[in-house]
């Protein structure tokens, strides 16, 4: 009960940062958009599968509500919810014992720079193709889709560092 | 049963991944302005196309009754050429309405049985009385003259193929306007003969030849072929030359009747055969 009302607390934090405060930042590359808030589901407790695309699901779609983009979060969390124990597995080649919460402690520094790379990836494809929703833009969209990739993969390694690091190694 | 159940448990993960997508992508494409367009638009063409593909499916199993369809509106539009109109500009008094009369009908049918390899070769066609068809009737395709109607039943005909020996027709020189006889040798059935063309006459290979306005069974000018070569026989005043068929006998499917409606005004003022 506890760690879920710190969960809840802490979506509503990144709900805070990513409307207030990185979507207020101004735009220093070219199409790009500073997106953090799908790391709520790296820091989700240990559950299965199930559970963590469900939070996907509903979690994807308040920040819909947010945007007005109904559905589209929802799709790409969705997915990181189905993808994220399979990658973590693949990233650490080990068979159990996957440490939640704290993947940067799990997988540590290197590895989990390019977790999140990978994780950024995934979501920035699903979200681009289904903002842009043609064929027609693919090269603008890809473009899109590498440089948000970029960005959402340094702040999620910032944000992993400030809140789960510290916490793990104290 | 059970091993369903069992598969859904099974991969319970993927199939709850492919709900939820699913739902959001109804959601995405159900609620955003710009993916809805884009989505119906998509679909619509879709099944835009799929509707088009089954409906060329199925035109295709009606391609008889289209055909047919066809042919009855070819036979239309050949009685309203120009050689299928009789002019009647020698009254005295014209109103321009009744000035055009029609001399030409066209019977549409099919062959159901032909032969070119006998000397006396004879079509059948699927038409017969209750088409309109009657005895002595020209019989012409879109390539040119097929034959004479012999024998009519109510549903078929019988028809004097042009490949006959008792088959004569009269004919032009599209180009310098000589009048001869096209009959069949019996050789080939992809060429006929013309002779009665007068030796003082240029001709060359190439030539068309139609019929000619002496006949009463063709309008004048249904194409009959061109000239493919002639000899000029020992002792005789007239060349003999062979004309190619425009029509391929061999592979003849559909036919027109022609029905000429001056034919019995025109041969009561002629003089019988054999009162001549």
């Amino acid at each position: 009960m506890i760690s879920f009302v710190r969960y809840f607390l802490m979506f509503l934090f990144i709900l805070f940062l990513q409307k207030y405060v990185l979507d207020l930042t101004p735009q220093f590359i070219p199409y790009s958009r500073p997106v953090l808030f799908f790391v709520f589901l790296l820091a989700l407790p240990p559950l299965p599968t199930i559970w963590v695309m469900a939070v996907g699901f509903v979690g994807g779609l308040i920040f819909d509500v947010f945007y007005d983009t109904p559905g589209i979060n929802a799709a790409a969390c969705v997915l990181i919810g189905y993808i994220k124990d399979p990658l973590l597995r693949l990233f650490k080649n080990e068979e159990d014992n996957i440490s939640y919460g704290s993947h940067i402690v799990y997988l540590g520094f290197g590895r989990f720079f390019f977790f999140a790379l990978t994780i950024s990836f995934i979501f920035h494809t699903i979200y681009g193709f289904l903002d842009a929703f043609n064929l027609a833009e693919t090269g603008q969209t890809i473009i899109r889709i590498i440089t948000n990739t970029i960005l959402s993969a340094i702040l999620i390694y910032i944000y992993e560092i400030i809140f789960f690091y510290r916490k793990a190694t104290a | 049963m059970g091993n369903i159940i069992a598969f859904l448990v099974r991969h319970h993960k993927f199939f709850i991944f492919v709900l939820l997508e699913a739902i959001c992508f109804s959601l995405v494409v159900s609620y955003n302005k710009k993916q809805s367009n884009a989505f119906f638009g998509v679909s619509h063409e879709l099944s835009g196309r799929l509707d088009q593909g089954f409906s060329n499916l199925y035109a295709y199993f009606h391609l008889n009754q289209i055909n047919r369809d066809l042919q009855a509106e070819n036979a239309a539009l050949r009685a309203k050429m120009n050689n299928a109109i009789l002019l009647d500009t020698g009254k005295t008094k014209n109103i321009a309405d009744t000035s055009i009369h029609q001399r030409y009908t066209f019977v549409p049918a099919n062959i159901i049985n032909n032969s070119v390899t006998n000397r006396n070769n004879y079509i059948t066609l699927d038409a017969g009385s209750r088409q309109g068809i009657t005895k002595s009737l020209g019989v012409v395709s879109t390539n040119g003259i097929v034959g004479v109607t012999r024998e009519v039943s109510p549903h078929f005909t019988s028809i004097l193929s042009i490949l006959h020996k008792d088959f004569a027709v009269s004919a032009e020189i599209t180009e310098n306007k000589e009048i001869g006889t096209v009959s069949w040798d019996g050789e080939n059935p992809e060429v006929m003969i013309m002779r009665d063309i007068p030796l003082h006459i240029h001709i060359r290979k190439g030539m068309h030849i139609v019929t000619s306005a002496n006949s009463n069974l063709f309008p004048k000018g249904t194409p009959i072929g061109v000239i493919d070569r002639f000899i000029i026989k020992q002792a005789d005043a007239f060349y003999t030359i062979y004309v190619k068929l425009g029509t391929d006998m061999r592979n003849l499917r559909t036919v027109y009747v022609v029905n000429n409606l001056v034919k019995q005004e025109q041969e009561k003022v002629e003089p019988k055969p054999d009162a001549r």
